[in-house]
């Protein structure tokens, strides 16, 4: 039997007094003999290997240990006998004989004989499961904090409104955050009244969470790893979720718990004792979980969703610290589909700024080139008026020339010749002022009162004596218009015109003008003699009766131009006024609405 | 012997045009501006004028129009280098709108209508 010599012959108190201080030690201190069985344990040592006392312990083989020490420990020690090399440990789980789960740290080395042969291992046993709690705790926060910084950066580099919030999604769920087995995300509408379902992750059974998680299993899997796996494991299963709750219409001011997030602003844990609302109980009846934990999405002080999320695989029990946590990444997904919106926004706006943009530059294309055309049109007007009065002068007095000469005259021939390229040039000219005149005449706003005083008074001019005498009840409003200011004054001269021509002289017509649905209308009617309404019918039917074929030839022109013009004209039978003659014109509508 | 007055402001035209009418067998009166036109019309007591539009600064739409009150009963023929004024509103008060040209027939038979009376019986 091998014994290990601590004895200092020199001072035995030293000695007791250490041997004392190792049973008491709170590290556990063993040495195991050559024959490979516990020969010196102290008491921590036996209470960690799950013997009920050091008397218990003493002399207990190796073997029986293996389920603590698991296989490649034993070997390990045994061969420290062989190569005398010490090793440590650091951390190891271990369940004892009493069957206590734990984490431990090992430190042997090996006893050596006076002789230098090895005769034992001595060992220290320390339960470190604190420490590996502790680190536990800490790396957890520190993957949280890792998830939260990488949402950050993922979130920082997406526009698309779809994009961030599955980023945010996904970091609710991945293993090594906050860990959540599924997450929703609920947006307000435009009106603020009601959460819609906007996209889900997460697996739908536990078979598929077991698929997925265990792809995701692996160490060190960065956000967008984890997204592109995502992208590929669980693409049908966050499909099916989604659909699970899209079209899903939350009403937040009917009292349920969702409605108080919302209001208050805060975020919640629903848990399995609960007292549910109806719409709370509904809705979690359809997502199949009874424990979950929502947090509202609050940017600029305004609410504009609710992220929801839940362990309906796993049942693990919802933490005020994930609680807290979901309200952190609640604030990020806040900020992060604000910020999205306004991309959008501003996206749509610069689209819009683009097409105005070139909208503009045809424009202003467009403007260069009817300037440029406007320029020649003024100036070959000018220069070909200059020239026809001296064209008019030459050939006219080749003519008169031509006329005085005797018939065989040599000089006949030179003035014909004068007389024809007169002509000519005259044609030509004719030709460059048709070209300039196009350009000339452009629509522009009109106004109806003021065009029908302007033809009322060239009328009695044209009239006189007497006829040529119209009343007026004109609308005290402007009647804006749009178009061709000489065709439509000659229109209304054509037509009244016409009218007062065949009308008896003691007939003078009442012309009046008034708003109507959208158009302005002038109506001429003789009201105040009703004598001469078989007159005035007949007169009207023969210019603007539907089936009138005997037109002048400017009262047709008359009605295309009011037909050009979006309008039309007609006779109406009025019980109290007779006839009316009415022409419809569409009134402008930016200035009418200015 | 039928009464005109040529109101033009470029010599020439005058001077043609009183040739070519006179051989025609009419009374010719001349003027170059407005008032000399209404001073014409005052004392010749034409009844018809072949009436330019552009009278140097002075319009022949104004003088159409101020002719046209005073003497209802007297035929006028717009008579112009411009084509545009016949679109012109104002214009419309002339019974006709002949272009400047070196063939002088189409005015001149404008004229032999007017004086005659037109279709619509207005003059005469």
């Amino acid at each position: 039997m091998i014994s290990v010599e601590y004895r200092n012959s020199t001072d035995d108190s030293v000695f007791d007094g250490f041997q004392q201080s190792l049973q008491s030690n709170p590290v556990g201190v063993f040495v195991i003999n050559i024959e490979g069985r516990l020969e010196h344990v102290n008491e921590r040592a036996s209470k960690i290997f799950g013997y009920d006392s050091v008397e218990e312990a003493h002399g207990k083989p190796l073997s029986q240990l293996e389920f603590f020490f698991s296989q490649p420990i034993v070997a390990r020690i045994n061969q420290l006998l062989i190569d005398r090399e010490p090793f440590k440990i650091h951390c190891f789980p271990g369940t004892n004989l009493a069957g206590h789960f734990a984490h431990y740290c090992l430190s042997c080395n090996c006893s050596l004989a006076s002789e230098g042969h090895a005769n034992g291992v001595f060992g220290i046993i320390e339960d470190v499961s604190d420490q590996v709690k502790r680190q536990q705790e800490l790396k957890s926060r520190v993957d949280e904090l890792s998830i939260l910084s990488q949402i950050s950066q993922e979130v920082s580099s997406a526009i698309d409104t779809e994009e961030v919030l599955k980023v945010i999604l996904t970091g609710v769920t991945a293993r090594q955050g906050l860990g959540f087995n599924r997450a929703f995300l609920f947006l307000l509408d435009d009106d603020s009244k009601m959460l819609t379902g906007r996209l889900a992750i997460g697996p739908t059974d536990a078979a598929e969470a077991g698929k997925i998680w265990s792809s995701l299993e692996q160490d060190d899997r960065s956000l967008p790893d984890i997204l592109s796996l995502y992208q590929e494991e669980s693409e049908r299963s966050n499909r099916s979720l989604t659909d699970l709750i899209s079209g899903m219409r939350i009403d937040i001011t009917n009292g349920s718990l969702f409605a108080r997030a919302m209001q208050e602003r805060t975020p919640l844990v629903v848990g399995w004792e609960t007292e549910l609302d109806r719409v709370t109980d509904r809705i979690l009846n359809r997502l199949g979980e009874k424990q979950v934990a929502m947090t509202p999405l609050v940017t600029r002080d305004r609410p504009i969703g609710l992220l929801l999320a839940d362990n309906a695989i796993t049942h693990e029990e919802i933490t005020d610290h994930d609680r807290q946590f979901l309200k952190l990444i609640a604030d990020q997904t806040a900020a992060a589909v604000e910020r999205s919106y306004l991309y959008r926004d501003l996206r749509e706006r610069a689209v819009e700024l683009e097409r105005m943009n070139r909208k503009l530059a045809e424009t202003q294309h467009q403007i260069i080139e009817a300037e440029k055309m406007s320029v020649i049109g003024e100036i070959t007007s000018a220069v070909a008026h200059e020239l026809r009065n001296p064209l008019t002068i030459i050939g006219g007095f080749a003519n008169l020339m031509n006329k005085n000469l005797d018939p065989g005259s040599s000089d006949t021939e030179y003035l014909s010749i004068i007389i024809s390229e007169t002509q000519r040039a005259e044609a030509v000219l004719t030709d460059v002022l048709d070209f300039s005149k196009a350009s000339k005449i452009k629509d522009r706003p009109l106004e109806l009162n003021s065009m029908i005083h302007q033809v009322c008074d060239m009328l009695s001019v044209r009239m006189g004596n007497g006829r040529g005498r119209i009343r007026l009840g004109l609308s005290d409003s402007e009647l804006p218009l749009w178009g061709n200011p000489d065709q439509l004054l000659h229109a209304y001269y054509q037509i009244l015109y016409a009218l007062m021509q065949d009308l008896p002289a003691e007939a003078v017509p009442k012309i009046s003008t008034y708003s109507l649905s959208g158009d302005c209308r002038m109506e001429i009617c003789c009201d105040h003699a009703p004598q001469h309404r078989g007159d005035v019918e007949k007169t009207l039917m023969q210019y603007f009766g539907s089936n009138n074929n005997t037109k002048r030839l400017s009262l047709i022109v008359a009605e295309e131009t009011v037909k050009h013009h979006g309008g039309n004209l007609g006779v109406e039978s009025n019980p109290e006024e007779g006839p009316v003659l009415f022409v419809q014109l569409p009134l402008h509508k930016e200035i009418a609405d200015a | 012997m039928p009464k005109l007055l040529v109101v033009d402001d470029e010599t020439f035209i005058r001077m043609l045009y009183k040739k070519e009418f006179e051989s025609d067998g009419y009374e010719v009166s001349l003027a170059s501006n407005t008032d000399e036109a209404l001073n014409m019309m005052e004392t010749q007591q034409p009844e018809l004028v072949i009436l330019d539009i552009e009278l140097g600064n002075e319009s022949g739409l104004a003088l159409l129009n101020r002719l046209r009150q005073k003497y209802r009963d007297c035929a006028i023929i717009l008579n112009s280098a411009y084509s545009t004024y016949k679109s012109d509103f104002q214009s419309w008060l002339a019974d006709a709108y002949i272009m400047k040209s070196s063939d002088l027939d189409p005015l001149k038979d404008k004229v032999k209508t007017l004086l005659a009376g037109d279709a619509c019986g207005r003059r005469k």
